[in-house]
């Protein structure tokens, strides 16, 4: 009986430690986070490229293991106005310098202001078969004539009759060998918001959603850019993409002393980060390359005109020894010296 | 005294084997593997196409080697959701749990048994569908092989966790409900949580809500696939160890609770 | 009639009894909320991306709803021994098996009302633009869809077990838009015996993702709705497959022993 007795003391003392130790887990448990890290395959741009322009994931079509792969193919759909291209889109270019650019083999790339009057403001060109879009108007749009590839095959390459006719119809879906449009991306800023939500550490995120808030080119947005930026760089403080473009938008806004802040600290990570002489490669690519120039550059210049003339030209040589070569920076000194 | 004390142990492991082999005697009857078959032809197929298509390059390689194992990954939970949370409700409502502990079958190992057996096939599932998403992908990347082995015991982990969870709520709310919680649980719960947490403030309220949220059982700290094909090496030992203890607690917690509930239901 | 009318009504009413529908309804609909209340950067009129999420989350949710109810119906009615008085009152298989159809359907039909409901109730929140025919003929072809669903519900319960028909059910669903791509994409790279296969499957399986009217309607400022000709053509191609299954889901419950 005492066996029995003790066995049932130590379980019910067992049972109780347990409780406690669970009561107090969330100590330990709020501290665990192994998926919580930086890099990997999954953020590589170049990866990102690949895998999202393979033929599998063309196949798969929306489905992703990731948000940002979800993401990079609803900005393609977006942009396309749903049209499903094989993807095509140049990543770096929109989110270094936020131009919607099509890679492949361009023919002619015209903007609104470039096609005649009749064509830009209202309907695609060549507009006759009843699938074509139709544009509002005031709504802007550019034209590009690469001849990019859809998903959906044209008639004469497909071979499912009457069944591809229909999802012609359906979906929507432009003849690849016609123009296509690029429309307004702002309907993607949700899909960065939720984005940078379920990766905080996906710079690319936040560089697209910032300019694409920065088109809007209202104060609320353009502020509301500066606090997604700094949520970006709070997750991220090491990538000085984010600093150069919280400068710029802080100078849009007239706040002259922060964005010089935020364009020597751009620059200063941007000289810790770029390898010797700049050499292009898989990791620092030339969209990185022009944004440390750029960095460096306008530091020198917000230092000039918000701050010290000694000031920017001690920072105007430092760069210009990191860069050895620099004709803007060269002009700078040159100016400077002379006042 | 010792004799009948040992006596005792063997029965109860022995209880435990006739739950459980009642358990796959059952999938066996309503031939769940037929399911099983479909998933793994799912599979075959998926490598059949990509067979033909090709893999171009490491990326695309990559793609598919995290796909083929979240879906594994995926798959093996939902069934193994779906076996734990009709084990009890089905027993109760066809009357069949009544015979069973009428014999000298207490209701803990009742209860515990159904837990291995459900367990167990979660996971030989789980094993069966993960070898079929991992192994026919070239690996044209560096991946850890140790962190390899540490998915595959904390998805084990993590089939014991589920299946403990199932079985606790399936004792409180509907079958559907219980699914379709813990699925949500499942697939949204970790960026859910880990999105509340980052968003609150320093007060003292939320500081008390971020506690509380960490009681919730979260799924994706122990699904580590991502790390293993972002090419990140294993979690330290440490960390490794806190996170096997971190879903042993919850599992011994849930079985407590669910021994107790089924204890005291009326029959 | 009258039985059929009877039997549908039966289906219908304990589909809305059940607890599930309005779990899923109620799931979709803190989803949808969810999308709603985050502060996208003080922006208004983003419905792009809520009419995405919503109609995404409304067409899975109700189509996972039809799954399980389709498979569900013949099955549980000869488990529970309730389809003998059934079948022993004058009612033909016929109208038991097309009353169960319907009744499915009115399911699937008040789902989707409920959905609408709360769909257009957020884009009157969200201030943004209704486009009445898009989702008029998205609702359609949607329930085309969920009809081809119900039949092949049907006739998978009467071949396989209830886990496996649903199982295959759902993955069918899911995959629709990856079967319809992966056959155009594929055929250039298969030999011959492969592209008279994919030209089996491309006629043989019901193509879903040609029911699926949500991008347009997404981007419905941009796309035209559908003709009434290309309704039409979709209407007889959904008929041919919901008459194929219904017709061999006739055939194996009137040689099913009772």
């Amino acid at each position: 009986m005492s066996g029995v007795g003790k066995k049932r003391t130590s379980l019910k003392t067992l049972k109780i430690a347990i409780i406690f130790l669970f009561l107090l887990s969330p100590a330990m448990t709020l501290h665990l986070r192994p998926n919580d890290y930086t890099g990997g395959r999954t953020r590589d741009e170049n990866d990102r490229m690949l895998r999202n322009r393979s033929a599998v994931a063309t196949i798969l079509g929306e489905i992703r293991s990731s948000m940002s792969d979800i993401m990079f193919y609803k900005t393609e759909l977006y942009l396309h106005s749903g049209v499903a291209y094989k993807l095509n889109l140049d990543y770096e270019a929109l989110s270094s310098k936020g131009q919607v650019v099509d890679l492949g083999k361009p023919t002619a790339n015209l903007k609104a202001s470039q096609v005649s009057h009749e064509t830009a403001t209202a309907k695609a060109p060549e507009h006759g078969h009843e699938n074509e879009p139709e544009l509002p108007k005031g709504e802007e749009e550019i034209f590009h004539c690469e001849g990019a590839d859809t998903v959906i095959p044209r008639q004469i390459n497909d071979f499912r009759g009457f069944i591809g006719d229909l999802q012609r119809e359906v979906k929507p879906w432009i003849d690849p060998s016609k123009p296509h449009l690029h429309t307004d991306g702002t309907e993607l800023l949700p899909w960065y918001r939720l984005m940078t939500l379920s990766d905080p550490h996906y710079i690319r995120g936040y560089m697209i959603g910032a300019w694409w808030l920065k088109r809007q080119r209202k104060n609320t947005q353009l502020e509301a850019a500066v606090n997604f930026l700094k949520e970006g760089i709070s997750n991220n403080p090491e990538a000085f993409q984010l600093y150069l473009m919280r400068g710029e938008i802080m100078h849009t806004l007239g706040q002259n002393q922060e964005a010089k802040r935020s364009f020597k600290e751009a620059a200063e990570l941007a000289v810790k980060q770029r390898p010797a002489g700049g050499k292009i490669s898989k990791q620092w690519t030339e969209y990185n390359e022009e944004d440390a120039l750029a960095s460096m550059r306008l530091a020198v210049f917000s230092e000039r005109e918000f701050g010290s003339k000694k000031e920017a030209l001690a920072l105007a040589r430092r760069y210009l020894n990191v860069l050895e070569h620099d004709a803007i920076l060269e002009n700078l000194i040159k100016r400077l010296e002379q006042k | 005294m010792s004799a009948s004390f040992d006596y005792m142990k063997v029965g109860r492991w022995r209880s435990l084997f006739i739950v459980g082999h009642g358990v796959f005697l059952e999938m066996l009857r309503r031939k769940d593997f037929y399911v099983m078959l479909i998933l793994i032809g799912l599979f075959v197929m998926g490598i059949f196409v990509i067979s033909v298509v090709g893999i171009d390059n490491a990326a695309t390689a990559n793609l598919l080697l995290n796909l083929g194992m979240s879906l594994a990954w995926f798959l093996a939970h939902i069934l193994t959701l779906l076996t734990a949370a009709r084990q009890i409700p089905v027993e109760m409502e066809t009357k069949t749990l009544y015979p069973l502990l009428a014999r000298p079958l207490a209701r803990e190992d009742y209860y515990l048994g159904k837990w291995m057996a459900v367990t167990i096939s979660g996971c030989a599932a789980l094993y069966l569908l993960l070898l079929l998403g991992w192994l026919p992908v070239p690996r044209l990347e560096f991946y850890d092989n140790r962190l390899f082995l540490q998915i595959v015991v904390l998805l084990t982990v993590s089939i014991a966790m589920l299946t403990a969870l199932a079985l606790l709520l399936s004792l409180i709310i509907p079958r559907s409900i219980n699914v379709v919680f813990i699925s949500l649980l499942l697939v949204f719960g970790g960026s859910l949580m880990g999105f509340f947490q980052e968003q609150t403030r320093r007060t003292f309220v939320t500081q008390m809500l971020k506690w509380f949220t960490a009681y919730i059982p979260d799924f994706s700290r122990l699904n580590l696939i991502t790390r293993y094909t972002d090419g990140i090496g294993p979690l330290s030992g440490m960390e490794f160890f806190a996170l096997i203890c971190y879903g042993v607690l919850f599992i011994v917690i849930a079985l407590f609770l669910g021994g107790y509930l089924f204890r005291r239901r009326s029959l | 009639m009258r039985p059929v009318w009877l039997i549908a009504k039966s289906v219908l009413i304990e589909a809305v009894r059940r607890r599930e529908v309005y779990v899923i309804i109620l799931l979709s609909l803190i989803v949808i909320g969810g999308v709603m209340s985050v502060n996208f950067f003080g922006m208004e009129g983003l419905t792009k991306f809520y009419r995405d999420v919503a109609l995404e989350v409304m067409s899975i949710a109700t189509a996972l709803m039809v799954v399980v109810l389709s498979c569900r119906q013949l099955p549980r009615e000869f488990e529970n021994r309730t389809i003998y008085p059934l079948l022993a009152k004058p009612v033909g298989r016929v109208s038991f098996l097309l009353g169960k159809l319907l009744g499915v359907l009115f399911a699937a039909g008040f789902c989707f009302f409920l959905f609408m409901l709360i769909f257009l109730i957020g884009t009157w929140y969200l201030g943004g633009k209704i486009p009445w025919i898009h989702l008029a003929e998205y609702v359609y072809l949607q329930m085309l869809a969920m009809t081809i669903i119900t039949t092949l519900g049907f006739l998978l319960s009467l071949i396989m077990n209830l886990d496996a028909a649903i199982t295959i059910g759902i993955i069918f669903y899911l995959t629709a838009n990856i079967l319809t791509t992966g056959i155009s994409y594929i055929y250039d790279f298969a030999g011959s015996v492969g592209k008279v296969i994919l030209i089996i499957m491309n006629y043989g399986i019901p193509q879903l993702t040609l029911f699926d009217f949500s991008e347009k309607t997404v981007h419905a400022v941009i796309w035209r709705p559908l003709g009434i000709v290309t309704l039409c053509y979709l209407t007889l191609y959904a008929m041919v497959y919901i008459g194929v299954y219904f017709s061999l889901s006739m055939l194996l419950f009137r040689r099913r022993e009772l």
